[in-house]
């Protein structure tokens, strides 16, 4: 079985403004290695995806799932439809 | 202020050339590296019409070993400037090791496939064609020359066509 697994480790750099050299040197590993893992061309080890999800301070399923994130738009227009 | 000398000028010449610069890079493990999608197919494309020339006509070898020897020679700078980076000097992570093993691997199949099917070819060259000794050693020697073009060529292959460029966007 060889299943896709989704991030948004991006999404979480941008909000924070964090550039990928600055990521990249938190959690031991080279600025390309973070572009591969955000363009979804590498899945990190377990070590890693924990090293990443330690330094936003969030669990790690909130930053890698096997099912497609939801957009932000599709989030800001539900929380809006809200009353 | 003082005047420079001829060696200032030298020196100011050689490093205009960046040469310096590379060389103490590739030191440092830190020179530019480049997904070479072409570089690697010329080289094993110079390195395989040689051996089929060599191998084919006695008359043609000379030119089939110069070929091949292009080919060799090409292949020995593409480890330098190719994505697989050295195995130490290096900052090497997990994404690194993953690229390198899997290009190995590939590399190792490669070159074992063709070791196979080379030396049922060359054992029946050597009956067919009635060989000598020295042209059986030829042909062997070259063989090996050519093992170590796929060697040094294969993995930055698989490696540049594996994998896309990524650009360095805000990394500064």
């Amino acid at each position: 079985m060889n299943a896709e697994i989704y991030n948004r480790i991006a999404l979480f750099r941008a909000e924070r403004g964090i550039s990928r050299r600055t990521l990249a040197d938190a959690v031991g590993v080279n600025p390309q290695t973070i572009g591969y893992l955000e363009r979804g061309d590498y899945k990190p080890s377990l070590e890693l995806a924990m090293k990443i999800a330690a330094y936003f301070g969030v669990a790690v399923e909130h930053l890698f799932s096997f099912t497609p994130f939801e957009s932000v738009a599709a989030v800001l227009r539900r929380a809006g439809d809200t009353p | 202020m003082t005047r420079k000398t001829f060696a200032d000028y030298a020196d100011d010449s050689v490093r205009w050339t960046g040469i310096p610069q590379l060389l103490e890079a590739m030191g440092e493990g830190r020179q530019p590296r480049y997904h070479l999608r072409i570089l690697p197919i010329i080289t094993l494309g110079l390195a395989s019409v040689g051996m089929v020339l060599l191998l084919a006509d006695r008359q043609l070898y000379w030119l089939g070993y110069t070929l091949l020897m292009v080919g060799f020679s090409l292949g020995t700078i593409l480890p330098l400037f190719g994505p697989i980076k050295p195995w130490s000097g290096a900052r090497v992570d997990e994404w690194d090791r993953q690229v390198r093993h899997n290009a190995y691997f590939a590399t190792f199949s490669a070159i074992s496939a063709i070791s196979i099917f080379g030396l049922v070819l060359l054992c029946w060259l050597t009956l067919s064609q009635a060989w000598s000794a020295p042209d059986s050693l030829r042909a062997l020697t070259s063989s090996a020359v050519y093992l170590m073009t796929m060697w040094s060529s294969v993995p930055t292959l698989h490696a540049s066509w594996a994998t896309r460029p990524i650009d360095e966007e805000e990394d500064a």
